[in-house]
């Protein structure tokens, strides 16, 4: 039985302020546990551990701890939070999570977006999310009105009892005074209003007019932008390289070698890129210098003459084989699918000492974060990683060697000056 | 000193006469919403327009620009209401979206000389935009539906 928190009032305590004011709640799971949270929270800057905020304004934020790659959960979780929200959808903002158990996946145990899973594993903590905020705002104004708050009724970010009414921002702050109910009623699926109707993206406004903020497009003044010669061969590493001719390129700061490659930083990335091009680099290969996907076709086709392994047996196919009057056979190949998105794989890195920050679009926010704070020598508390949104993710991006975030921060700390790193791959899938 | 003019302003820069238009339009002025995909005209993401016709920014040199009118997807319309951008969002046609300023750019483009394009013109027009997450039957239905939308005194 998972347990729902009040994260609002002792965060208020702490940090004076929250955006927009109001009510703020999530839902700890077994695993992370209130003891968990009250350890970490007090102290932070910030109130991570919550899926929805409700603004004084009436503006109502939901937090989602899964990334948007072009499969639209920053609409399909929020629709499962306003179903049971009974809120205006037309109010509805998002915000990526940051980093924190809180938000890990509901199985995986980690912050992640993959497999098709954010919907039916999140299924149940939105709704209850959804539905507790509307009985603490119910309860709010139920309480200002002395009245019983089975006798009141909330739609569409108003509560009502008889003629008198509430809005939602209205409610906000009283709201997050109020306790967590132990029960929600979630409602029957005949009565979803959100859920299972067609509804519009809530990402295209800023999709249609370039505004939507892609992990390559996070900048700040100095930023330094760094192109990385990869071995041709996943795996393999530099033997020998010489940077002279690099160096001399107009714009390049400065050519540093890292486990995977060896890494030009410039001004900008035509600097960066011309660098690049001029590195004279001797690789190893490495392990896999001899797979190509012919040699990967003849295993697979040999591979095809074992026996398989059973998924379901039913009747006796050899018996039917033999007598069938025809039989047929065909042979089907499918080619290796590169996971390669459109927005090249890139990563920003500020860091200094103490403290790693990271702007990147990822499918794999833990696994990434802690690989950073591996490489900095820091606490994972100390890297603060933020998701921008994916130019596609194709599971690319949910890489358990965290390669990319890690060769960012690999060059940032092999600079060894504070500041920004801006990490583009090019011809890196 | 290379001077541009982009979206109705000008610009005076400090770069490399070789540097593609793409760089200079995202990381000197700043403005990001044109995508670097594959910088080898390939994909499209960093379509814009040069004089009203699309163009590939990543294989273009800053140099080529000069003195010509540039205008980026920031710049298609001020409040998002060019009838391509409003027909993407009621198509609902972006995925991971990033592919779509460069898309629209072309739709826009297409639109501008041909106002009722078949499903042929359309192909045609739009076949060196590349989508990964594969939005091609949405992007066909938001450029028709952008063409009702002109038809019926919507702003070109
Ligand atoms: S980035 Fe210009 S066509 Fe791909
Ligand atoms: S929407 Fe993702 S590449 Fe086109």
């Amino acid at each position: 039985m998972r347990e729902i928190v009040n994260f609002s009032r002792r965060a208020f305590l702490k940090t004076g302020a929250l955006i927009g004011g109001g009510l703020v709640l999530g839902i700890v799971g077994p695993a992370n546990g209130t003891r968990a949270y009250a350890a970490t929270v007090p102290e932070a800057p910030f109130i991570p551990e919550a899926f929805v905020r409700i603004g004084t304004d009436g503006a109502i934020t939901i937090i989602v701890n899964k990334s948007e790659m072009g499969q639209g959960v920053y609409t399909s979780l929020p629709m499962l939070v306003a179903e049971e929200l009974e809120c205006n959808w037309s109010k509805i903002r998002v915000e990526a999570a940051p980093v924190d158990p809180v938000y890990n996946h509901t199985v995986f145990g980690m912050q992640m977006t993959g497999g098709s899973t954010s919907v039916p594993t999140e299924w149940e903590r939105m709704r209850k999310v959804g539905a507790a905020a509307r009985e603490m705002l119910v309860m709010a104004a139920a309480d200002t009105w002395k009245v019983q708050k089975e006798a009141c009724r909330a739609e569409n970010g108003v509560v009502y009892h008889g003629t008198k009414k509430f809005t939602y921002g209205q409610l906000a702050t009283k709201a997050s005074g109020m306790p967590v109910p132990a029960n929600v009623q979630l409602k029957d699926p005949s009565l979803f209003k959100i859920i299972g109707k067609p509804t519009h993206r809530i990402d295209s406004p800023e999709k249609v007019n370039g505004r939507a903020v892609f992990g390559i497009d996070v900048t700040a003044p100095g930023t330094m932008i760094v192109l990385i010669a990869h071995c041709p061969v996943f795996g393999g590493k530099a033997k020998s390289f010489s940077s002279e001719k690099a160096r001399a390129v107009p714009g390049v700061k400065d050519v540093v070698q890292i486990a995977s490659g060896i890494a030009v930083v410039g001004d900008n990335f035509w600097s960066a890129y011309k660098g690049r091009n001029a590195l004279e680099v001797v690789w190893d290969e490495g392990p896999l210098a001899g797979l190509s996907t012919s040699g990967m076709r003849k295993e697979y086709a040999a591979l095809v003459q074992n026996p398989g392994i059973a998924a379901r047996k039913e009747g006796d196919p050899e018996k039917a084989l033999g007598t069938a009057a025809k039989t047929l056979t065909a042979e089907y190949e499918v080619p290796f699918l590169a996971h390669a998105a459109m927005e090249p794989l890139n990563c920003f890195v500020d860091l200094r000492a103490g403290s790693c920050e990271i702007w990147t679009g990822t499918q794999s926010q833990t696994a990434d974060r802690d690989a950073a704070a591996q490489i900095a020598g820091l606490k994972p508390e100390a890297v603060k990683l933020h998701t921008a949104f994916l130019g596609g993710g194709f599971g690319r991006r949910a890489n358990p060697h965290s390669d990319f975030v890690s060769q960012s921060v690999q060059v940032a700390k092999a600079v060894k000056k504070p500041g920004y790193c801006q990490h583009n791959c090019v011809n890196f899938l | 000193m290379i001077s541009l003019k982009v979206n109705g302003k000008r610009y005076e820069v400090d770069v490399s006469d070789d540097t593609p238009l793409l760089w200079v339009i995202r990381e000197n002025l700043g403005l990001t919403g044109t995508k670097y995909g594959c910088g080898m005209a390939q994909c499209g993401a960093c379509t814009l327009h040069v004089d009203g016709r699309a163009v590939r920014s990543c294989v273009t040199p800053v140099s080529a620009a000069t003195g010509r009118e540039i205008v980026t997807i920031e710049g298609l319309s001020s409040d998002g209401s060019h009838p391509a951008q409003r027909a993407w969002i009621e198509e609902d046609v972006p995925q991971c979206g990033y592919c779509h300023s460069g898309q629209i750019m072309s739709a826009a483009a297409l639109l501008s000389v041909n106002p009722k394009p078949s499903d042929a013109d359309i192909d045609e027009a739009m076949s060196g935009n590349i989508c990964r997450c594969g939005t091609y039957q949405r992007i066909r239905r938001a450029i028709h539906r952008a063409a009702a939308i002109m038809a019926q005194g919507g702003r070109k």
